[in-house]
């Protein structure tokens, strides 16, 4: 057994944790409540990074030393990790309870799923060849972070559908708050298919193969800067915008499982 | 122009020339030759591929010039050709015992020898469920062509004499060979010159901001006043900090 993979069970129960913390919040709107679970989210944060460095390290007890950014139960892991850096770095300008509150259970679902399917295979495994390289960390950064913006784009967006009288902040706080994190989400995702497209140049001889996950990037791609031209050519605001940013999200969120699981191709490293 | 082919070369086999495939089939010089030396592959004990090596040789007029080893992600660059570690494969070989003489064959190999000729025309993997076998042709003693299966695992069937030589076959073996992809590319850096014009338009349109700020005399001081068309939150901070410098209220 891992010890990584026991901190990282761990984060999980955290993550509920989280979310229930911030439903005794809404109960009682207690600001030392909602201290308390800020407090927490940062504690969940940091032993979430200990458990991923801590996998890291143990990749070199099996003579592999390599990121943990190699296979499925490690993209979700970093996926979580992802989405809880974006909504603490996103703290100082817009922090409200609702945003970390989904956070959460968004980080939780992806925890949850990586630690207890039994369809995930926990192991660490080896390289294979063409993942042997330092674009590797570079690349799948920049993705996962995008990915993460999206997820909050996301929020933002459906938020402003549902409305939720009492919790929700204003209209315009939901609008910057979603034209933040596509403002983060798209130059880096733009990054992260380039980097892609760099290192398939010295891997493998051609910067664009066509591969599913490369098509599927490019789709999503397209999507959010047509999502940008909408919002600052044609004036697009609040419930069109928000569409925009739920069908943007179910893109990534094909792109990131749908070709993992239905599509194979130079990416398929989630497959069983 | 950008140009690409893939080419398979096995162990001690010589190039000069790839077959681009575009809008026409042509072949295209490489200005050099290409041997390749040596072929691993290594596997980790899960089985997954863990590394493909090609040792190659450059040969200019039959001078060996440069020696490498070109793997995934580690391609060999020579006189703006660049070839990359694309794929593998293997073929068949097979060790057979010519009466006493040990010989390996290809598939489609020919060994001759006074009057006896022999081809290994076919290769199954599992011929009957009796294991990998040979289709071995002759000729014989009266000039008609025959043909006969040699068998590894079945040992009956594993040795027949052939005009009066007993040939056996001692092993097949698989011999792999590169997939080594080619490309010439001289246009690379005006692409990677664009991604990173791409990258830093992106900067600037998302994190630089036009903003203007507004001092006006008035009887009883100063008016100041700011606009911003892009990230009026991010200005708003700015501008309230700005206010604060300059002891307004």
């Amino acid at each position: 057994m891992l010890v990584s993979n026991e901190i990282l069970a761990i984060v999980t129960f955290l993550y509920l944790f989280l979310f229930f913390g911030h439903l005794v919040y809404f109960a009682t709107k207690s600001e030392k409540v909602l201290t308390f679970v800020w407090v927490a989210l940062y504690v969940t944060f940091g032993l979430h990074t200990v458990g991923l460095v801590a996998r890291w390290v143990e990749s070199y007890r099996f003579s592999m030393g390599h990121a943990p950014l190699s296979n499925f139960y490690e993209s979700l892991i970093f996926y979580g990790w992802c989405i809880s850096l974006t909504v603490i770095s996103m703290k100082k300008r817009l922090r409200f309870p609702l945003l970390t509150m989904f956070a959460c259970l968004i980080a939780l679902g992806f925890m949850g799923y990586a630690s207890f399917s039994s369809s995930v295979d926990k192991k660490i495994q080896p390289l294979i060849p063409a993942l042997q390289s330092n674009w590797l960390h570079i690349h799948v950064f920049t993705c996962f972070i995008a990915y993460a913006s999206f997820a909050v784009s996301f929020l933002a967006g459906l938020f402003s559908i549902f409305n939720w009288k009492r919790v929700m902040p204003s209209e315009e706080t939901l609008e910057e708050l979603n034209y933040r994190s596509v403002m983060v989400g798209f130059p880096m995702l733009s990054a992260g298919i380039l980097t892609g497209a760099v290192w398939a140049h010295y891997a493998w001889g051609s910067y664009w193969s066509w591969d599913p996950k490369e098509t599927w990037s490019l789709i999503t791609w397209i999507f959010y800067a047509l999502f940008l031209h909408a919002r600052f050519a044609r004036g697009w605001k609040g419930r069109r915008i928000a569409l925009l940013s739920i069908i943007g999200f179910a893109s990534v969120i094909f792109t990131y499982f749908g070709v993992n699981f239905i599509l194979s191709g130079l990416h398929s490293y989630g497959a069983a | 122009m950008a140009s690409s082919s893939v080419t398979g070369l096995a162990k001690g086999e010589i190039k000069n020339s790839v077959t681009v495939r575009g809008s026409k089939v042509e072949n295209k010089s490489l200005g050099f030759a290409l041997k390749l030396t040596d072929f691993k592959v290594s596997f980790y004990p899960s089985g997954e591929p863990k590394d493909y090596v090609s040792d190659v040789e450059v040969l200019e007029n039959g001078k060996s010039v440069l020696q490498k080893s070109i793997r995934v992600n580690h391609p060999l660059s020579y006189k703006g050709v660049n070839i990359y570690q694309s794929s593998y494969g293997s073929n068949p070989a097979f060790v057979l015992d010519v009466g006493g003489e040990r010989v390996e064959l290809g598939l489609g190999g020919v060994y001759k020898k006074g009057n006896l000729h022999l081809m290994a025309v076919r290769y199954e993997k599992s011929v009957h469920n009796f294991g990998p076998g040979i289709l071995m042709a002759y000729v014989q003693e009266n000039g008609q062509p025959q043909t006969s299966w040699f068998l590894k695992d079945v040992p009956r069937l594993r040795e027949r004499e052939i005009l009066g030589t007993t040939v056996r076959l001692e092993d097949i073996r698989e011999e792999f060979y590169t997939g080594l992809e080619v490309s010439r590319d001289p246009g690379v850096w005006v692409v990677w010159f664009g991604f990173a014009l791409i990258l830093f338009g992106l900067y600037v349109n998302f994190f630089l901001y036009h903003r203007r700020i507004y001092l006006v005399e008035v009887s009883k001081g100063v008016l100041i006043a700011g606009t911003a068309l892009k990230n009026k939150e991010g200005f708003k901070e700015e501008f309230e900090k700005l206010k604060g410098r300059l002891g307004c209220s």
